[in-house]
């Protein structure tokens, strides 16, 4: 690998460049692929404005800002940041309760997921992609001040309800993030613990769980646990074709993308899908719309790019020079782990459609925004590793 | 910790290499999704049209229809495939078949290489069409053969099939049935815009689509055609109608004339016929139209000041709106002697009058301060209720609305329907309901003058549904032009029962007005209007226009047939007949008695009355139904009793004298705009300017008192206020 080397005094300090390099890498790339996948759509749409590139731009601009943040965030050593766990993390609950309770939310196509200034529908970011970072901080900080006791009762609930409480807030309107928040807390108290057999019980409780919805559904919806509209999203994973015009479209238009892409795609402008077929392919569907293109080659290439990056983030955690570093980059790993492995899921049908956003390459401001500051983070701990020459 | 990093890693691999194998699954499905997705590209804007609903007439003559019609489309793209090989020759074929410009098409395939449709031209007729698919084949016969050395295939045009709107009798009844927009999704003007929505249809449309086998399929989902509208209108009733209108524009000339013909019994309309009438098929075309400047004048929607105001352009658009209009029932004037038979229809029902009254008639009577006087100058003598209808008589009108009063009056105006929609199934319907006086505002010389006819506004329609609820015994029928709303199998969608809206009189009242009406043909001032061997009814109506004194009127006739149960109704009106004497009402009658003579025998309505003289040689049957002639036979007495009169009325001119309307200067500056066309405003029923004039015009109708008392002369002259002489 092509990690380089600074000299600080006696001991060198370590800088990951692989990761930076690959961090760089899937951007340019999610950059082209947003061009390639909205250009058609975009040029009808804002035909008056920015025309075809209006996603890229705007995509861009984010990147820009978020790359600059990443690169000062990174130069600063990590355990700075522990000052801000707690504020980050109070600021994150207010502005998910502002969100959620007051007209700072903003709804778009049916959610309310945004934060904005009220009454001028004029949005700023999405707080769920603030909550990821600042959870992640929160609990690498508790749990590194804790970790003597990591397998009590009581610190299990305390450490429950940290994280339960953002989960919470953010899952009433989005339950992918709510989804993604939780299972980071998993990971992380996972990486932590000491005993294993609670996490296959854990495990089971889930595919229980999983189970009885498919099976028990009606009852469940009529017991008010599960809500109509995400009972209709399961039937629709079990046979899309079924419901061809209604929930199943998306999905569906999915499929018909990757399977016509074949082994080497259409190549890279070439998808028909995007024209129109496949609902926001700039968005969630991105990877449909690369299969298209680039075929499974280039997905493949994808994953494995992703794989090289959650290898990296495995790397930087075990050397980490604590356990707060460790837990930090552990947290940012699960992130990005869950988020890819859950998007494809949903575009290939694995899992029932739900909106989830592959990191990187979807379209979208203050997730690429807040994605480079974990990447900094993450960096940051790599930058504190010294070694001796 | 190390291990377990080690161990989310490797649970991270195993997930996304999972996903892989799910990727692969689903590509190995390759070209049944290749071709998906290109069908899906093909199909999913295809639209296939459907076809307006047709609008019969009531024997089922097509009065509008659809004619299936071709768009030539180029697709550059196919034309341009494989290195463009085939280009020169579709080029080719299409110059060489259709003539078109060979630079043209080589331009659109220079700028628009990738477009996939490109309407070359529109609305080909099935022979035209056909041109091309022959030159293709014979095209292919000669390359087959060897006969031409030319190379390639002719690709990349296709025709797409549309309808297009027709109508067979061009301007036949063309106010009435409007026409539609050329692509025939929306309807303008008449019946095609009143009933757009059950005309049109839904788009079909074809797609594909993936069986359970996820195999595509083609699958055509057929369009809905648009309703069938069955009308009541009879074609050859309204050509009748139409030749006499034209005719008489011909020769004679008028502003405007309309004429209704209707069944009274259940308010079926059987034609409406105006002047100006145009060609459907292309309504833009005013070369068979009164010039702009006369179309823009009239009906009065339009001041003179606001005519010199519009540029050329404007002129044009409201000229060409003015003869796509319905004058029967956008138009309101005053309607004269006619609407007497509603006054005295209206003291019989309240019993204000029994019928065996009679009535002084001096020449005038002084109402209000003012001397109004009858057309007769000179006095009609003693009349009784019948004879006041039968000549027509205003003296005797305004003792009856006297005996009436203002609020039984100004009720039954609105028992019959004036000031209201008669809800006919037609748009732009006028009601001229700010052209009425209610009780209040109602001046005793208001009354005397609404007794009449005059100083209050009603359109045609409004006047032949009145008509009709007293020639049917008393029920007020909606008129209307749609009895049947059928599917394109003919299966009936809706049936348009009559409505009737309310009772209007007694069948008494009913029947003692046939019978004054079949007098006044007998031996009063319809007199003109008799067909031999037929007992008929008629009023005539001859209403002076504002400004009053300028020698302009509105002449009308009504009539009804056969006398005793009336199977038809006509509505002549003649709006400034182009005569040196305008107040002669015979020009409607003669048109009306034209008409009625030709459409009698076609409608099975038979002379029921022996002719008389020489002339019954040539009429066979009639003697057969004389014994059912009850009018005649019950009023026979009466009857003599007219003849034993000494009076005897025979003048058709009826208006009231000039002398007491004359003068109307001041008026006539307070409301310039207003002037001879009080409907101006009235019909136009488009929020506030309607309700202002509403207001303004009865105050011209309060104009006479203040005139009058400038004519003292003419005061002095008259005998003043007799009162009704009683029997």
């Amino acid at each position: 690998m092509a990690g380089k080397k600074k000299k600080r005094e006696k001991v060198r300090r370590y800088y990951d460049y692989s990761l930076l390099v690959t961090i760089v890498f899937l951007c340019c790339f999610g950059l082209i692929m947003i061009y390639s996948s909205s250009s058609y759509m975009a040029a009808l749409e804002y035909a008056k404005s920015d025309g075809a590139a209006h996603y890229m731009i705007r995509q861009a601009q984010a990147l820009a800002l978020g790359f600059v943040g990443m690169l000062i965030i990174s130069k600063i050593d990590y355990h700075f940041y522990k000052h801000f766990a707690v504020l980050g993390y109070v600021v994150s609950v207010v502005v998910m309760i502002l969100v959620n309770y007051t007209p700072f939310g903003i709804e778009r196509n049916g959610s309310r997921r945004w934060f904005g200034i009220p009454g001028t529908n004029k949005s700023l970011f999405q707080p769920a992609e603030l909550v990821k970072v600042a959870l992640i901080l929160a609990l690498a900080c508790a749990i590194s001040y804790l970790v003597k006791w990591i397998d009590k009762l009581r610190v299990v609930i305390l450490l429950l309800v940290i994280a339960a409480i953002p989960t919470y807030l953010v899952i009433t309107n989005n339950l992918s993030s709510g989804i993604i928040i939780f299972g980071i807390a998993c990971v992380m108290y996972f990486v932590a613990s000491r005993k294993k057999l609670r996490f296959a019980v854990i495990l089971a409780v889930v595919a229980a769980f999983v189970f009885v919805v498919l099976e028990f559904g009606d009852q469940l919806v009529s017991l008010g646990i599960l809500k109509d509209y995400q009972l209709e999203r399961i039937y629709v994973w079990q046979d899309p074709g079924a419901y061809p015009l209604d929930g199943g479209y998306q999905v569906l238009q999915g499929l018909y993308a990757i399977g016509s892409g074949g082994l080497f795609g259409k190549g890279l402008g070439n998808s028909l899908q995007k024209l129109g077929f496949v609902p926001e392919a700039q968005n969630d569907m991105i990877f449909s719309i690369i299969c298209e293109e680039l075929g499974l080659f280039g997905a493949g290439c994808l994953i494995m790019l992703f794989l090289f990056m959650i290898w990296r983030f495995m790397v930087i955690a075990q050397n980490a020079p604590d356990l707060f570093g460790g837990l930090l980059v552990v947290g940012i790993m699960a992130h990005i782990a869950i988020q890819v492995i859950l998007n494809i899921a949903v575009v290939t049908n694995t899992i029932p459609n739900t909106g989830i956003t592959l990191p990187f390459i979807s379209y979208g401001g203050s997730s690429i925004v807040f994605l480079m500051a974990e990447m900094g983070l993450a960096l940051s701990v790599s930058n504190q590793i010294t070694y001796e020459k | 910790m190390q291990r377990k990093l080690v161990l989310l890693f490797l649970a991270g691999t195993v997930m996304l290499f999972a996903l892989s194998v799910v990727l692969f699954t689903i590509a190995d499905n390759d070209e049944e999704y290749k071709q998906i997705v290109l069908k899906q590209q093909s199909y999913e804007s295809r639209e296939i049209a459907y076809e307006r609903g047709e609008i019969l007439d009531r024997n089922g003559t097509v009065l509008a229809g659809n004619e299936r019609v071709y768009n030539l489309i180029l697709d550059p793209k196919i034309i341009l495939e494989n290195d463009g090989e085939n280009r020169e020759s579709t080029v080719n074929a299409l110059v060489e078949c259709y003539g078109y410009d060979r630079e043209e098409i080589e331009n659109i395939l220079d700028t628009q290489p990738s477009s996939s449709y490109v309407r070359y031209e529109r609305q080909m007729d099935e022979d035209r069409k056909a041109m091309f698919d022959t030159w293709v084949e014979e095209y292919e016969a000669a390359q087959k053969s060897g006969e031409t050395e030319a190379k390639g295939d002719v690709v990349g045009v296709w025709f797409e099939e549309e309808y297009k709107r027709v109508y067979p009798y061009d301007s036949l009844a063309s106010q009435v049935v409007g026409f539609a927009s050329a692509d025939g999704t929306s309807g303008r003007m008449g019946l095609e815009a009143y009933y757009n929505n059950e005309l049109t249809g839904v788009n079909g449309r074809e797609y594909g689509y993936f069986n359970d086998d996820a195999t595509s399929e083609r699958v055509i989902e057929p369009a809905r055609n648009g309703y069938t509208l069955v009308t009541t209108l009879d074609a050859y009733v309204q050509q009748v109608c139409e030749k006499y209108v034209n005719e008489y524009n011909e020769q004679v000339g008028s502003r405007n004339t309309g004429v209704i013909v209707m069944n009274p019994q259940n308010g079926e309309v059987l034609a409406m016929a105006m002047k100006n009438s145009y060609n459907l098929n292309d309504p833009s075309d005013m070369s068979n139209a009164a010039p702009i400047e006369e179309l823009l004048t009239m009906s009065g929607t339009f001041s003179q000041e606001k005519i010199d105001q519009m540029t050329e352009e404007e002129k044009k658009t409201n000229a060409m709106n003015e003869m796509w209009k319905n004058h029967c029932v956008s138009d309101t004037f005053e309607p004269g002697s006619t609407a007497k038979t509603f006054t005295i229809a209206a003291a019989l029902e309240e019993g204000k009058i029994t019928g065996n009254e009679t009535y002084l008639c001096n020449g005038a009577l002084r109402v209000g301060g003012h001397n109004i006087h009858c057309h007769n100058r000179a006095g009609h003598g003693v009349l009784t209720v019948t004879q006041t209808l039968m000549s027509s008589c205003n003296v005797g009108l305004m003792y009856i609305a006297q005996a009436e009063g203002a609020e039984v009056f100004t009720r039954y105006q609105e028992i019959f329907g004036f000031g209201q929609s008669t809800g006919i199934d037609l748009p732009y319907e006028a009601t001229a309901a700010g052209l009425l006086y209610s009780a209040e505002d109602m001046g005793a010389a208001d009354l005397a003058t609404n007794s009449f006819g005059q100083n209050y506004n009603v359109t045609m329609i409004q006047i032949a549904a009145a008509y009709a609820s007293i020639l049917n015994g008393g029920n007020y029928y909606e008129p209307r032009l749609v009895k049947q709303i059928i599917d394109e199998e003919g299966a009936v969608v809706k049936n348009m029962e009559p409505v009737l809206v309310r009772k209007t009189v007694s069948t008494s009242t009913a029947e003692f007005m046939k019978n004054a009406l079949y007098q006044t043909v007998e031996g009063g001032t319809g007199q003109k209007a008799a067909i031999e061997g037929y007992a008929m009814g008629g009023k005539t109506g001859t209403a002076e226009k504002l400004p009053r004194g300028n020698e302009k009127y509105v002449v009308s006739f009504v009539a009804d047939v056969p006398a005793d149960y009336p199977e038809v109704f006509i509505y002549v009106a003649i709006d400034e007949p182009n005569v040196e004497k305008q107040s002669d009402s015979s020009q409607a009658t003669e048109m009306c008695r034209n008409i009625l003579r030709e459409i009698l025998p076609y409608l099975n309505i038979y002379p029921t009355e022996e002719i008389e003289g020489e002339e019954t040689e040539e009429t066979e049957p009639a003697q057969e139904t004389d014994g059912e002639e009850t009018p005649e036979e019950g009023e026979a007495g009466e009857g003599e009793e007219a003849d034993s009169n000494p009076i005897t009325i025979i003048s058709s001119e009826e208006i009231y004298e000039e002398g007491g309307f004359t003068g109307d200067g001041e008026a006539d500056e307070e409301n310039p705009e207003d002037g001879e066309n009080p409907e101006a405003d009235g019909e136009s029923a488009e929020g506030g300017e309607s309700g202002q004039s509403g207001e303004e015009n009865p105050e011209d109708g309060e104009n006479p008192p203040a005139d009058g008392e400038g004519q003292s002369d003419g005061e002095d002259a008259g005998s003043g206020e007799d009162p009704p002489a009683q029997e």
